[in-house]
């Protein structure tokens, strides 16, 4: 029942999440006749999806999204003056944290999910398609790097109080991640940029080849590794705050 | 029988930086009374409550309850399975409905008893469908007891279970006090509200500053703890009344007022032969307080 619980206090949250994420999407392909009639040179429509939903708008609500799905936690119980009932129940403070990560990384993988479920089925609708086997690459990038951006943001809602802080604190590290992998001995490690890697534009170079069975061949497993790394060393550090802080 | 421990705490101590919320608390609470533990606010006392759940980890000392040690996180969750905590604040996920939170705690202990559930619902008149926001504070009180009554736990820890209730709210919570005591369960409260203590009380724990300055059955408030008063007529100072069964002296002017636990008849006998005039008066736990914290200020 503790997945309920995490499930009850993220279920709005999420749900808001996903319909805007649907809304997005779907408002993209339904104007691509438009935009592509008023674009400076004519565009493909993979390459119109790749530029107005995974480069562009969505993935920029995507992410804020995910820093949104983020907040919540012990310490932000104690806020809202729960935080009590929660530590008196007979579960450790590890399989709190452990059971809301593993809630929120849920959550993110089915957001991620979502555009790859919606533009192939409703590209039809305009005339066009759009293989759901490229925009499954797409949501493996996007489900990737957004477990680490949730897990950075469950890292600061452990550390830093206040409703907001961690929410600006996860905008500000990303923006740190992007200038750090700009700076030229990291200019090699593309991978340290999340934002980067979640445009996933080496996918558009394969986008018509790309098959069902060669859908995992190009994608970039180093950097999807080191962020599932990643993301577990924060979820960790989250588990190892939590289980030693004092409740007062 | 004689009241075996479901509490003891040797030397327990909490810091906060320089502040020491709790300064090595030596207690005992005894199974199957009600104890009240009273004290100002900021005595310490939820503090140390919060010690017993493991909510917080003691800077020094120990402390076991029902065998378990707080100190030890595994430990802690074991206590945690076996004792309930009404909180200060009764903060309940307003998210969920009263069903839902019912349910949700339920899940927890497979211990849990479905027909004191569907009693005390009923008796507490709580509407299963109705969010838990939405809820006055008194009903928040009752369903917080019912999530913790339903299991018959060992223990039942509550913080300042009175708070924001209305009186005959408190007349109903004290009841309730009564009644889980008489069903085999022990009860350790927090409060400030002397009343409340006096009135369901049977052993009373009072901390000043971080500090135990008393632990005695009420019984033996009401049977031997007594004032006794001398008004000294002449100009020499009142003599030292460093006798066995004197708690507190307090001097005002040429009045000395004694609060005396024991040897009442040896102590007026004393204070007779010193030729001063002698009152002795019974004492309620509000004057043994008040006397305590005022001599602690």
């Amino acid at each position: 029942m503790l997945w309920y619980k995490m499930w009850r206090e993220s279920g709005v949250r999420f749900a808001i999440s996903a319909a805007a994420l649907l809304w997005m999407c779907a408002v993209a392909v339904l104007l691509q006749q438009r935009v592509r009639t008023h674009a400076d040179e004519p565009i493909s429509y993979p390459h119109y999806i790749w530029s107005a939903v995974y480069k562009a708008n969505v993935l920029d609500l995507f992410i804020l999204l995910v820093i949104v799905l983020g907040l919540g936690g012990v310490l932000q119980e104690r806020a809202q003056g729960t935080a009590g009932f929660t530590l008196s129940l007979p579960v450790g403070r590890w399989r709190l944290t452990a059971v809301r990560a593993a809630t929120g990384c849920l959550q993110v993988a089915v957001l991620a999910l979502l555009p790859a479920l919606l533009i192939p089925l409703l590209s039809p609708v305009v005339g066009e398609t759009y293989s759901f086997a490229a925009a499954l690459q797409f949501s493996v990038l996007w489900a990737g790097a957004g477990m680490v951006i949730f897990a950075m943001t469950l890292f600061f809602s452990v550390v830093l109080p206040g409703a907001y802080s961690p929410a600006i604190a996860s905008v500000a590290g990303l923006l740190a991640c992007s200038i750090l992998a700009d700076l030229p001995p990291l200019a090699h490690h593309p991978a340290l940029d999340l934002v980067e890697t979640m445009h996933g534009a080496q996918l558009m170079v394969s986008q018509h080849e790309v098959s069902l069975a060669a859908l995992f061949a190009p994608l970039p497993w180093l950097a999807l590794g080191l962020y599932a790394l990643v993301a577990l060393s924060l979820i960790g550090a989250a588990g190892a705050i939590v289980a030693g802080r004092d409740f007062p | 029988m004689a009241h075996e421990p479901v509490i003891e705490t040797h030397g327990l101590t909490k810091h906060y930086g320089k502040l020491e919320a709790v300064r090595e608390l030596s207690l005992t609470v005894e199974r199957q009374r009600i104890t009240g533990f009273l004290g100002r606010n900021g005595a310490g006392k939820s503090t140390t409550l919060k010690m017993l759940l493991g909510m917080i980890r003691p800077t020094a000392g120990t402390g076991r309850v029902v065998g378990y040690d707080v100190a030890d996180p595994a430990q802690s969750v074991a206590i945690r399975r076996r004792i309930a905590y009404v909180g200060e604040d009764k903060g309940l996920y307003g998210y969920m409905t009263v069903g839902e939170l019912i349910r949700f705690t339920r899940s927890f202990y497979p211990d849990w008893r479905p027909a004191i559930e569907a009693r005390l619902l009923k008796e507490y008149q709580l509407p299963p469908g109705r969010k838990v926001k939405a809820i006055s504070k008194g009903m928040r009180t009752k369903l917080a007891l019912l999530l913790a009554l339903a299991r018959q736990p060992e223990l039942i820890v509550l913080d300042e279970p009175s708070e924001g209730l209305d009186p005959v709210s408190i007349e109903e919570l004290l009841q309730t006090l009564r009644e889980v005591r008489d069903a085999g369960t022990s009860v350790f409260f927090s409060s400030h509200q002397l009343s409340e203590v006096e009135q369901v009380a049977e052993r009373v724990l009072m901390i000043d500053r971080g500090q135990l300055v008393m632990d005695t059955l009420l019984s033996d408030i009401r049977k031997h703890y007594r004032h006794v008063t001398m008004d000294f007529a002449d100009d020499a100072p009142p003599p030292a009344f460093e006798l066995a069964g004197v708690v507190r002296t307090r001097i005002v002017g040429r009045q000395v007022r004694l609060l005396v636990s024991a040897h009442v008849e040896d102590i007026v006998a004393y204070a007779q032969s010193l030729g001063a005039p002698v009152q002795v008066a019974p004492v309620h736990l509000r004057d043994v307080f008040l006397d305590l914290v005022k001599e602690a200020s």
